[in-house]
């Protein structure tokens, strides 16, 4: 099979070095999850989804190892270290100062930022699945203000009086439902809640510069082309 | 390992391009919606194809792309029972709630979509199981100009291509299938499945496309002979609200 970048669509090498994070998880399988890193000379066994989301999100798995978490039979890799997850993750560089707390561990991508990000206290992390927790927690990038619950972000009772400055909606969400269902129950706890995926009309989108590895409001200030 | 270009992925022929031997390139061909529209009244089937989108059996009511010449919907974007393709659509697609409203314009189809609407099918009717993917498919005919002449079309080929797209949620949008190679590539030729290549998302870790999301789909059809190839295209945008 072949990739191509559509009409249009202003894809330029050089974006591989600003505008993704990436974790260096070690490939493993514990229970029905598993790390798997995609590269050219694995594409045979890539998951179906991941062959079309390269594609439909003009990634560039010829410059990078991409590292995914999977689900056995699930219809989609649940989180990947890509330029698109970077972008999706847009209001959460906006928005990541203080007291975190974040649904979903997935593959401690956020972490890679939240660890050096200036102005945050503490990281609180919510993770489902114990077989995530024990292949990504002891890699993942993390300090003494990280913390991590073993809990379902669904049905997690939030402890009395928290509050955070920021909460980041990063679990598997199964429909509008699903997200009304969660915004009643974290909004009354913080003034900033965002969801993965909702990158649309931000005041401010960033990418990484090069050289110190930190965030860098983008010029032009605008979401990539084609996202 | 594929290769990988910059550019728009070479169809292969090249838009009134004599290839030598004699005789001239096919005329531009001109895109209806259906031959049956074609024979009957061209002018209100031109520049339009039939769609159908698989999406669920409880999705009612008026559907359809208003007629250039009467402004009611009379083909347009329907269902066809969830990806049963061996239904034909038209005449009788089943409907859909969530269209919002339709223009055509030359060349283009600019519909819009009842996000709320459009979600509660897809992920709130309890109808389909997690991972379900919804499809557009397309229905059209290509009449040849020069038909009878020296620069009659003797081969066609169909070709959908994803020109623009924006999906919230971590969604993606991908084409598939292969494009027809008959002249007549509606419905009612090719059952269920019109020009062949088929457009098909679905939904990721975030669970919702959101208004806002859109996607630009370009229909494009090539009439080739000895001497060369000529090409046309309708573009549909679907805008979700």
């Amino acid at each position: 099979m072949g990739w191509f970048v559509e009409e249009n669509m202003n894809w330029s090498e050089t974006y591989d070095k600003r505008y993704t994070w990436t974790v260096e998880i070690p490939e493993s399988q514990v229970g029905e999850h598993s790390i798997v890193h995609y590269t050219p000379e694995n594409e045979s066994d890539w998951h179906p989804y991941f062959e079309r989301y390269v594609m439909a999100r003009k990634e560039s798995p010829h410059l990078k190892k991409y590292t995914t978490l999977v689900r056995n039979d699930h219809w989609i890799t649940i989180m990947q270290d890509s330029f698109t997850e970077f972008e999706e993750h847009q209001w959460l560089w906006g928005h990541a100062t203080g007291d975190i707390l974040i649904t979903g561990l997935g593959i401690g991508f956020v972490n890679e930022w939240l660890i050096k990000a200036p102005g945050v206290k503490s990281v609180t992390i919510i993770e489902k699945n114990q077989d995530v927790i024990d292949m990504v927690w002891d890699h993942c990038a993390k300090d003494e203000r990280f913390t991590l619950i073993h809990a379902d972000a669904d049905t997690w009772e939030i402890p009395e009086e928290s509050s955070w400055d920021c909460i980041w909606i990063d679990h598997e969400i199964s429909s509008p439902t699903h997200i009304a269902e969660i915004t009643d129950k974290y909004q009354p706890y913080t003034n900033n809640l965002g969801f993965y995926g909702q990158f649309k009309n931000l005041d401010n989108y960033y990418e990484i510069d090069v050289d110190s590895g930190m965030l860098a409001v983008r010029d032009p200030n605008q979401k990539l082309e084609w996202m | 390992m594929g290769t990988y270009s910059l550019g728009p992925m070479p169809l292969g022929v090249t838009e009134g391009v004599a290839g030598g031997g004699g005789g001239s390139p096919p005329l531009t061909p001109v895109i209806y919606s259906n031959q049956a529209g074609f024979l009957a009244t061209p002018a209100r089937f031109q520049n339009l194809v039939e769609m159908a989108a698989q999406t669920g059996p409880l999705w009612g009511a008026s559907y359809g792309v208003s007629d250039v010449a009467t402004g009611t919907g009379v083909y347009g974007l329907g269902d066809n029972y969830g990806g049963n393709n061996g239904f034909s659509v038209p005449p009788d697609p089943q409907r859909t709630t969530y269209g919002i409203s339709m223009q055509n314009t030359p060349g283009a189809i600019l519909y819009e979509v009842d996000t709320a609407d459009y979600m509660f099918n897809y992920t709130g009717a309890g109808i389909y199981p997690p991972g379900w993917e919804d499809f557009l498919n397309f229905g059209a005919y290509a009449d040849d100009p020069g038909s009878g002449t020296a620069s009659a079309a003797t081969s066609w080929s169909w070709d959908v291509t994803i020109v623009g797209s924006s999906f919230s949620g971590g969604a993606i949008v991908f084409t598939s299938g292969t494009g027809a190679t008959t002249q007549q590539a509606d419905f009612g030729n090719n059952p269920g499945t019109g020009v062949g290549e088929v457009i098909r998302w679905s939904l990721g870790r975030g669970g919702s496309i959101v208004a806002g999301d859109f996607l630009d789909i370009q229909v494009e059809v090539t009439a080739s002979n000895a001497a060369g190839s000529s090409t046309a295209a309708v573009v549909i945008s679907i805008f979700w609200i």
